[in-house]
Parts: structure tokens; C-alpha cells; sequence
């Protein structure tokens, strides 16, 4: 019986050569046959025989023959060791190392047991990371929001060349997508479990709110929950906010009875007595000792005012004034006071028109918005607020039809000169230029990506005013074609006006994004107004060098990005300026910035948060440094609800897939289970006939028995 | 009945392949286009002032009152200022570009009926700040007011104390609502709909605001009621602009 897969090709004489060469063969044989019979040698059929089968054995070498065939054989083990890299794997388990320095030990000791050569090394949460050795893993920290044990597998197998015969998974072995433990079909799975795989308790703060304002003197509320898992029923929490460093207010929550898990609504009220941005941080405080107090506390900021801010509005009666009225009346850290005016008069708030007439009245508010409205309003008006910014105010103006950028009088000398307005029916699109994009007024997304197709979704503008950038302005959007001197008009501008400053929207159909019926596009409507605002009411010299952080907020382990503009005095030559990162309990790290292609003056850089807790950021240059920016980074609430591991899930992930499950104390005996199942391949075997010297001696042996056997015949 | 020949067979196999592959295609297509962020791009209104006719189903007359709204767009520019369109323009809940009218104007005399995907995107409309303005031409009230109780369950019209801000400014009508056609007597009356605090809905209803604002020569009303009629227009949509 031939062997599995067995194959015969020639790959030497060609075939068409080889038959009429065995015919010849044949033909000299039946010859030679011939002839000794003749010879009446006995039996003649012997020596034929044998030369005919060497010879036939020589043609068939001649073709060069090559045959193929099947066999089994035990393969060397080729191992992945994945180390679980998610938050959860910060937990002690009441020791002093983390679960995360253990399985690191434990998979250098299975790797060198099994021969470095052999084994490939991933870090795994949310996705899968590859890294050359264990000794790599340990300069990172575990900060994967997420467990997707039962995906790593499959994510090894798109993320590795190497069809890997065994996978060892050191976890803690809490999926937190929810999947059921997957059967492979393909390497074993060998699980290492860390943690405590009885019900473990945890205490937790989540869902955590608060205004983003408040006043100073003015009580605001905290609200959220403390999670509790697996309670044995009736703990007790102190739940406390502490403002900056001290406990401004304390509540007590307790767990129902009957145990399990549950959701603790609390609600702490807090009269902040001094200004600033300030970290509102709620931390609980447990009866019962919580194995897991990464969630145990949660920051947020408040920007504490020290009064409400004052603004004025003024517009007449159209469909801007509607949408912005409405946002401006909303919102909480402002009090804004609404004046329409029109051909007929004035519409709403005559009251305020007594304000509108004097610089001095004027300077009661913080703010002034004015839209178009120019025509109505008397000459007495327009120089009052023209006077206003040049004494020191902030003005917004909407620069479409009848917008003050074309007015006469003291606005001639304004920034927004020559400021003719035009109508364009057909519309226009509305482009950010890179200082645009690069500042926080047009940030209205947290990714640059994002915020670029916000943009471009931007409703066409319909009419606009004409304004020649002064010296110092910033452009942050243009007009796509039209030039305004030597440069594209600028259609979001911000620039000093005396001691004031102003901010030119200089076109008409912001509304319309407003009143789009995709809520994404009011909300990024919100947030450019609340830009707009924040720009405008913040310090009046800003400081040489300004950071901006990408969020707030941000989870473990989620990239922030931090961005700085520096003044061009503030910078030495070739100098770049560093990012100061301060997380708490810890030495501030130095991380040098990069230059913003395409974008002077503007430089950034990222970090990535390895502790939870309030951290502090400072852009400096030689020139200066930046005012330290906030960022509240928390701890997955998936990663830390259950701090227990899961031994079910991991037993049958490795029962499923032909590995075994070993608890942390058995780790060493895993390379010993690697190499005893080692798995057993089939493999196609190919070999030359024409190479094999067997073959030419058994041509030799025939032709010399061939010989001897007419030597005794006497024929020789 | 004949059996279909084999090559007759293929081709309509291939047929129906070709149907449900074309099919396919265009629900993929569709997807894609619904997935995809709208692009910006000019609007319909450019930089005039409208205020859309609503056409609504149902059979009531939607189309009536074929100059009023350009009419009063006229009389707005002269008050408010705003730039004016000078044609009617009609718009349908399920169109694209109802987004480009924060006011809408229907009136009619017979019957309302919203499709259910009219309904959502009649709340949707609201919910973003959109205000409609019905004026009952007699007979439109009791299947508008079924119809909107589609639209903000659990809600019923409000009728507005004369008191309210929307008799006040910028022309005071002491009394509500101004009377411009009798048919069956009783006194005019404004309803109202809200969505949170916000007025979302105004009805004249009795008085048929809406022909007051027509060319003189269609009704034939005398000029000081049309203008008692322009004023009560202005100040509703004024009232829209403003709260």
C-alpha cells in the first residue's frame, strides 16, 4: 500500500526522449535474449532478465524521478505567552505586589523554561500588543480599560505570522465584553489564573456630576453613586467631597440588607468660598476593607466664578437672534441681557437702550455681543460700544448683513475696517485655517480628525463683511476665494481694539447649524458659542505661553493630548518647550514638545496616565510657563466592579481548547504541560530517486550477476 | 399550464439574480449615504427671510392663502429688518430642507393627517426649535389637534390668557386675538402646544388669520382689518423669534 499523499513526477529526461529509449532498451534485450539462446546458454531468460532490468532501472534514474508522500511527525512547541494588561491587574490581593508585577515573573519563568527562542510575548486588553520580551512589559503599567480575554486568541493569530502551537494566558480572568470562553479549533490555551476566585467586595464611586460652574458663596450639588459589589448586606459608606484639599461635605450611605450588588445614590452640597478652577474630588470610605480602591474616588472641576458674568446682547429680530438669544439666556455661568432693535423700533429691553448709549453704562458688562442691528441704532450707540472696546471691553461681532463692521463713525478705525458687508445667495463654505484649528475657539471636537469634519459639515455662510487683518490679528477662518488685501477675507477673526478686543464672526447662517436636526451639530454649535465666550472673557494679557489639554476628563490609560502656543519672545532659538506632567503622589515627569507642522508658535505632545487621580500639566519655555491645566483621570468602573477573578471562565477556556488551567502557584509547571502534549504535525516529504546512490549500486549489482551468470555458462 | 422551457428557466434565474444583486446594491448605497455626515453645502433660502407653507397630507386644502406669507415676509422686512424672500415657499414635513425654516404656516379647511414618519419628524422639528403656526380656515382644528396629539403624547392645547407675551408685543391686543372672517360665530381663540417652557405651536382658530394677510382682492377686507391681521402675524412670529 503506498503512503498517504504519495506523488511520482520526473523532473530530468523528458518523457518523449526516455520512451523510444526504454523501446530501444527493450529491442537490445530481446536481441541479446536472442543470441544466447542461440548459444543454447541455460536458462538464456537469466541474463536477459537481469540486464534488462538494469537497464530499464538506468532510464528510469535518467528521467530524474521525484516522488512525494505524507508523514507525521511531533513538532517543537511554539508558545504565546499573553499577559492580561488591563486595570484590573493593578490589584494586590492584599500583598504588596501587583497582580500584573507577578504574572510578568511568572511569564519570564515559563519563557526561559521553554527556551526564549520558542516563545512570543503579548500584552492584552481591549487589543492585543506584541512586545520583544517580559522585560519590555515591565516598563509599562496596566492601564487597559477593558478585559477581552476571550478575543486575545484571535487577535494573536491577525497580529503574529507564527502558527503558534500553544497560547498561555496569564490573567485575572474576568471578561468584561461578556463573551463565553471561545473553543479555538487551532493552538491550546493554557490559562494561569491570579486573584482570588471567591466573591469578592468592592465599593466604588461612579456616575459622578456636577456643574461645570459655579459662584462663589453659591451652593452647587454633587450627585452619583456608590457601586457596591457582592455586599453581605447593611455596610456603610462615609461618602465625602473634598474641594482642592479639604472635606467641604460628608454623607453616609447604606447598603440594603439583603447583600448582593447595588447602586447607592448619594447628593453632596458644597458653598465654594474662594474662585478659580477648582477639583472637586468624592472619595468613600468603606466599613469593610474594599480589595480594589482604585474606584474609590472620583475628581471633577468646577469653574468657581467670583460673580456671574454680565452680557449684553444686542441684535434685531431674525432667525440668529432667535437661536443665539436662546443659547446665551441658557446659560448658567452668565446672565445675559437681551436687546432686539429694529426699523420699527425697539422690540425688547428698551430699558437696556439707556445702557447702549454710554461707554460708561457699557462697562457694567463683562461682554458684548452685538449682531445686525447697525442701521437702528443710533450714531450716539455704535461709538458708545466702539468706545467701550477701546476703553478695555470684549465685543462679539456678527458680521453678516447690517452688522456693526460697517459702520461709520469711531468704527472706521475699528479692526473690522473697511468692513462693507455683501450678500451671497449661492453661499459659501466657511475654511479654518491651520491657526484656527490649532487654537482652542475652533476646537469643537476632542480628535483633530473630528474636529476637521465638524467643519466641513459647516452650513454654507450666506453673507459677510469685508475686514483687512490688522497687524497682531488672529485669523482662525477665511473666506475660500474672496481677498480682503493680500490674503483671503477673514471670516472668524479676533483681534486688540485699544485696551479691548474684538472677535468677528464676519458672516450671517451660524443658526443654521444650531437648528440642524442631527443633535451632534447643535451641540458643536454650543460648544463654539461656550469658545467664543470662554476667549473672550478670559485674562486680559494672555500669558507667553497658553496650554490646552484635550479633555478634562479622561480614563486610565486613554491618551491625552496637551497643545501650547508660545509667544515668539518666549522662546529661545531652536528651543522647543516641555510638558510638565504631575500625577498624584508622584514626581512631575518632563516630556519635550513637538512642533505643529504648519502652525507657528504652536507645539504638542501626549501622555498617557498610568495612575488614577487629578494630574497637573505645565507647558514652560525659557520665556515663561503656562498656568498648571487640570486633568481627572479615573479607573475603568468595568475593570474594578468585581475585583475577584474568574476562575469558571478560564477553566473552561482552557478545557475547550485542550490546555490546562493552573492557579498562580502552579506556574512553574507550565512549561513541563507545554512540551509533554507537544502537538503532532503532518508534513509532505519530497525526495530526488536520481540522488540516491542505492539505486545506481542495484544497476551495478544487476550488470555484474548478469556477468557472473555468463562467466559460469562459459560465455565469458 | 406549460412548463417554462430550461433556457427560459436560466434567464429568468439570472433575471432575478440580477434584480436582487441591483437590490443589494442600492439598500448598501443607501446605508452609506445615511451613514456619512451631511456635507455642507448652499441652502434653499440663501440669505432671505421665509416663512414655509407647510403641505401637509390628509386632503385638507394646504395651498390656500397663496400670498400671504410672501405678504407678510414684506411687512417683517420693513419691521424687523431681515433681508425678504418675495415668493411663497412650501415645504413638506418628510422634505430635507424643512431644517431651513424655524417657522412654518399651514391653514386649510378640512383635513390633517400626519404619516408616522411625519409625526417623529414633526417632533424632531420642535425639539430643535422649529415653531408652527396653524390657522384654522374653519373646519382644519379637530384633525390638526388629533394629529398633534401624535406628535407630543399626553399634550392638549393650551388656550393663551390674554395676558400672554404673544398679545403684548410688539402690538398689544388687549382683547386676544383680533376677528378677521366670521363664519360661525364665537370669538376668536389662540391655542398653544409647549415643549418643556417653550411654545412650540400657536392656533388662531374663529378668525382666520392667515386670509387677513391675502391681496385685498381676493377677500375683500377692509385695510384696517388686514392690518389688524398683519400686526397679530407679526407678533407671532416675533413671539417665535424672541421667547
Amino acid at each position: 500500500m503506498l503512503p498517504g499523499g504519495f506523488e511520482l513526477s520526473f523532473q530530468g529526461m523528458p518523457l518523449w526522449i526516455a520512451g523510444p529509449a526504454a523501446a530501444l532498451c527493450a529491442f537490445a534485450v530481446w536481441r541479446y535474449y536472442r543470441s544466447l539462446k542461440a548459444a543454447e546458454f541455460q536458462p538464456a531468460w537469466l541474463p536477459a532478465a537481469l540486464r534488462g532490468a538494469a537497464l530499464a532501472l538506468a532510464v528510469f534514474l535518467s528521467a530524474g524521478p521525484v516522488v512525494k508522500f505524507d508523514v507525521e511527525r511531533e513538532v517543537s512547541p511554539r508558545a504565546a505567552i499573553v499577559v492580561d494588561s488591563s486595570q484590573s491587574m493593578m490589584s494586590k490581593d492584599g500583598g504588596a505586589e501587583e497582580r500584573w508585577a507577578r504574572a510578568l515573573g511568572a511569564a519570564e519563568e515559563i519563557s526561559r523554561a521553554l527556551g526564549g527562542k520558542t516563545t512570543s510575548f503579548f500584552i492584552a486588553s481591549d487589543a492585543v500588543r506584541p512586545l520583544a520580551s517580559a522585560e519590555d512589559a515591565r516598563a509599562l503599567r496596566p492601564v487597559g480599560p477593558e478585559s477581552f480575554i476571550a478575543a486575545a486568541p484571535d487577535e494573536i493569530a491577525k497580529a503574529s505570522d507564527i502558527p503558534f502551537t500553544d497560547i498561555i494566558i496569564l490573567t485575572d480572568g474576568r471578561d468584561t465584553s461578556g463573551a463565553r470562553p471561545p473553543a479555538l479549533g487551532g493552538p491550546r490555551a493554557h490559562i494561569v489564573g491570579f486573584g482570588s476566585p471567591l466573591p469578592s467586595f468592592n465599593a466604588g464611586v461612579s456616575e459622578l456630576s456636577m456643574p461645570e460652574y459655579g459662584f462663589e458663596g453659591e451652593e452647587f450639588e454633587a450627585r452619583g453613586f456608590v457601586h457596591v459589589t457582592n455586599s453581605s448586606g447593611g455596610e456603610t459608606f462615609d461618602v465625602e467631597l473634598h474641594d482642592g484639599g479639604a472635606r467641604a461635605a460628608a454623607a453616609t450611605v447604606k447598603a440594603p440588607s439583603g447583600g448582593g450588588d447595588a447602586r447607592l445614590p448619594f447628593t453632596l452640597s458644597h458653598k465654594p468660598s474662594e474662585s478659580g478652577f477648582r477639583a472637586m474630588t468624592v472619595k468613600i470610605k468603606a466599613a469593610a476593607p474594599d480589595p480594589a480602591p482604585e474606584d474609590d474616588s472620583r475628581s471633577a472641576f468646577v469653574d468657581v466664578a467670583s460673580a456671574r458674568r454680565r452680557l449684553l446682547y444686542i441684535d434685531a429680530p431674525r432667525w440668529e437672534s432667535k437661536f443665539l438669544g436662546a443659547f446665551l439666556s441658557g446659560l448658567d455661568a452668565t446672565e445675559a441681557d437681551v436687546l432686539l432693535i429694529g426699523p420699527a423700533g425697539t422690540f425688547k429691553g428698551a430699558e437696556l437702550r439707556r445702557a447702549a448709549a454710554s461707554a460708561r453704562a457699557l462697562s457694567e458688562y463683562n461682554l458684548v455681543v452685538a449682531g445686525a442691528a447697525a442701521p437702528w441704532m443710533k450714531p450716539a450707540e455704535r461709538d458708545a460700544l466702539a468706545e467701550y472696546a477701546e476703553r478695555g471691553g470684549r465685543l462679539i461681532v456678527l458680521g453678516g448683513r447690517n452688522s456693526l463692521a460697517g459702520a461709520g463713525g469711531r468704527w472706521k478705525s475699528s479692526p473690522l475696517a473697511p468692513g462693507s458687508t455683501a450678500g451671497d445667495a449661492a453661499g459659501f463654505e466657511v475654511i479654518p485655517t491651520p491657526t484656527g484649528l490649532s487654537g482652542p475657539l475652533l476646537r469643537l471636537a476632542e480628535s483633530e480628525a473630528d474636529n476637521r469634519l465638524i467643519w466641513k459639515t459647516l452650513p454654507f455662510a450666506q453673507t459677510f463683511s469685508r475686514a483687512e487683518p490688522p497687524p497682531g490679528a488672529s485669523v482662525h477662518a477665511e473666506h475660500p476665494w474672496l481677498n480682503c488685501g493680500a490674503r483671503r477675507c477673514p471670516m472668524i477673526m479676533d483681534a486688540r481694539w485699544g485696551r479691548g478686543r474684538v472677535l468677528l464672526f464676519a458672516f450671517d447662517g451660524l443658526w443654521r447649524w444650531k437648528f440642524r436636526e442631527r443633535e451632534k451639530d447643535s451641540a458643536a454649535y454650543d460648544r463654539l458659542m461656550s469658545n467664543a465666550l470662554t476667549m473672550m472673557l478670559e485674562t486680559e494679557n494672555p500669558a507667553p505661553v497658553r496650554l490646552f489639554m484635550s479633555a478634562r476628563e479622561a480614563t486610565l490609560g486613554a491618551t491625552l493630548s496637551a497643545t501650547a502656543h508660545v509667544e515668539p519672545d518666549a522662546l529661545a532659538e531652536g528651543e522647543t518647550p516641555v510638558l510638565s506632567a504631575t500625577a498624584p503622589g508622584e514626581p512631575a515627569v518632563e516630556i519635550p514638545m513637538k512642533p505643529l507642522e504648519g502652525r507657528a508658535g504652536a507645539f504638542s505632545a501626549e501622555f498617557v496616565p498610568g495612575r488614577a487621580g487629578v494630574h497637573y500639566f505645565t507647558a514652560s519655555a525659557s520665556g515663561g510657563a503656562s498656568e498648571p491645566r487640570p486633568a481627572a483621570v479615573h479607573a475603568s468602573p468595568s475593570e474594578f466592579r468585581n475585583p475577584g477573578s474568574d476562575e469558571a471562565f478560564m477553566k473552561r477556556m482552557a478545557e475547550l481548547n485542550g490546555g490546562t488551567y493552573f492557579t498562580e502557584a502552579d506556574a512553574g509547571n507550565v512549561a513541563a504541560a507545554v512540551k509533554k502534549g507537544a502537538a503532532r504535525e503532518r508534513a509532505s516529504v519530497k525526495k530526488s530517486l536520481w540522488s540516491m546512490p542505492a539505486l545506481f549500486a542495484l544497476v551495478a549489482a544487476l550488470l555484474t550477476v548478469e556477468w557472473i551468470s555468463r562467466r559460469r555458462g562459459g560465455l565469458v | 399550464m406549460r412548463p417554462k422551457p430550461p433556457k427560459a428557466k436560466a434567464v429568468s434565474k439570472y433575471f432575478c439574480g440580477f434584480i436582487l444583486a441591483a437590490a443589494l446594491a442600492v439598500a448598501l448605497a443607501a446605508a452609506a449615504l445615511r451613514a456619512a455626515p451631511p456635507a455642507a453645502k448652499p441652502s434653499d433660502t440663501g440669505d432671505k427671510f421665509y416663512i414655509a407653507q407647510l403641505r401637509y397630507g390628509g386632503g385638507g386644502d394646504w395651498y390656500d392663502n397663496r400670498a400671504s406669507m410672501p405678504r407678510l415676509q414684506e411687512r417683517l422686512a420693513r419691521e424687523f429688518g431681515v433681508f425678504p424672500g418675495a415668493e411663497r415657499k412650501i415645504v413638506r414635513l418628510a422634505d430635507d430642507d424643512l431644517f431651513s425654516y424655524p417657522v412654518i404656516f399651514m391653514s386649510g379647511h378640512g383635513n390633517v393627517s400626519f404619516a408616522p414618519e411625519e409625526v417623529a419628524r414633526l417632533r424632531a422639528y420642535f425639539e430643535r426649535g422649529g415653531f408652527l403656526w396653524a390657522s384654522d380656515d374653519y373646519g382644519m382644528a379637530p384633525s390638526l389637534r388629533r394629529e398633534l396629539k401624535k406628535v407630543l403624547p399626553g399634550q392638549d392645547y393650551v388656550e393663551l390668557p390674554f395676558s400672554h407675551p404673544i398679545y403684548q408685543a410688539p402690538y398689544r391686543f388687549p382683547s386676544g386675538l383680533p376677528k378677521i372672517h366670521e363664519h360661525d360665530g364665537g370669538p376668536p381663540r389662540g391655542y398653544a402646544l409647549f415643549l418643556g417652557d417653550r411654545m412650540v405651536f400657536f392656533a388662531d382658530i374663529n378668525t382666520d388669520i392667515g386670509d387677513g394677510l391675502e391681496a385685498p382682492s381676493i377677500h375683500n377686507d377692509p385695510p384696517e382689518v388686514q392690518e389688524q391681521a398683519f400686526r397679530m402675524a407679526v407678533n407671532i412670529v416675533y413671539f417665535a423669534l424672541s421667547q
